[in-house]
């Protein structure tokens, strides 16, 4: 490359030194968002081995599914959501009970009383 | 071509987002690789980019319920039976190579792709009925001849209803709202669903 003048020279360090700000700004964005994504991806790891003392209660074929987690299945299937709060309430070592819509999310979360 | 690759093609909007991701759980929980694009990739990007999926994907599924508008005012969406027709022109371009692709099509009601899509008739097609019990164990039940391991899709449901409750507590407490499309990328949904998985398959066992 070739520059004839200062007019030039100074035309080609701006074009120069803004490229290298997106570069770096396009390189710290992606840093932060790769460290982001590091954090949620082993919190979901830390999430799903640990063991919290809920217990879900889930519309399924059938009725209402009762699973603790921790559990490989259900402890109980009830035909009725009020059944099944029942069994959950009377689960021992149950801290919270989180009933699911339809879709999977979560209707409510409520601590179990003592 | 990949044995284990799973093409989707299917509607990205908040409404179909749950079933979106219960297929990629699904899959997942399976040990298949879903394959998606983003919903930022823009047009020419996107379409290199699913059939790149298309070609080298042993399986697809077919999301066709956006057949009719979601709301009154709404116009349908083609998208899908676009992304549809690639697949199968692929299939057909060369039998030799991409003969053993397979397709699952799944649509919201029964038999109403007869009355606008009446061609694909004698393929795997499966209703929903946008019921996501229901789409996990067409999937699973779809996948089961085809993979060694299956668990019973019931064991998929609870593990997606436990998930489902993680994935929203960590989204809020991040910040991002756990019902939106747009709260994370798909790639990302998908690394979150692969630390879960495993993690709680252990717990379980």
């Amino acid at each position: 490359m070739f520059i004839a003048n200062i007019n030039e020279l100074e035309s080609f360090y701006h074009i120069a030194s803004s490229n290298i700000i997106a570069i770096l700004i396009t390189d710290i964005v992606q840093k932060a968002k790769m460290a982001t994504k590091t954090k949620l991806s082993s919190k979901f790891k830390s999430a799903a081995s640990t063991n919290s003392g809920r217990v879900h209660v889930v519309p399924s074929k059938g009725g209402w599914s009762v699973k603790k987690e921790g559990a490989s299945r259900s402890v109980a299937v009830k035909p009725t959501k009020e059944g099944a709060l029942n069994a959950a309430k009377n689960l021992k070592s149950v801290e919270r009970i989180v009933i699911h819509k339809k879709d999977g999310t979560i209707q409510k979360n409520t601590k179990k009383r003592k | 071509m990949n044995d284990n690759w799973v093409f989707i093609n299917c509607p990205f909007d908040n409404t179909y987002f749950p079933l979106l991701k219960s297929i990629l759980f699904t899959l997942i929980y399976l040990e298949l690789e879903p394959r998606i694009s983003e919903t930022t990739d823009s047009g020419e990007v996107r379409l290199t980019r699913i059939t790149d999926f298309m070609i080298n994907s042993r399986y697809s599924i077919h999301d066709l319920s956006r057949m009719g508008p979601l709301k009154n005012n709404d116009l349908p969406r083609f998208n899908m039976p676009f992304e549809c027709g690639i697949d199968f022109g692929i299939k057909a371009s060369n039998p030799a190579m991409f003969g053993q692709k397979q397709f699952l099509i799944l649509e919201k009601e029964q038999y109403r792709y007869q009355k606008v899509i009446s061609d694909i008739s004698g393929n795997d097609i499966k209703f929903h009925k946008e019921d996501i019990e229901r789409l996990i164990k067409i999937i699973r039940d779809w996948f089961r001849p085809k993979i060694q391991k299956t668990p019973y899709p019931k064991e998929i449901w609870l593990a997606f209803n436990e998930f489902e409750y993680d994935y929203e507590q960590i989204l809020i407490e991040a910040g991002y709202n756990p019902k939106s499309i747009d709260s994370m990328e798909f790639s990302e949904i998908i690394e979150n669903m692969k630390s879960w998985i495993p993690e709680y398959k252990l717990k379980i066992s």
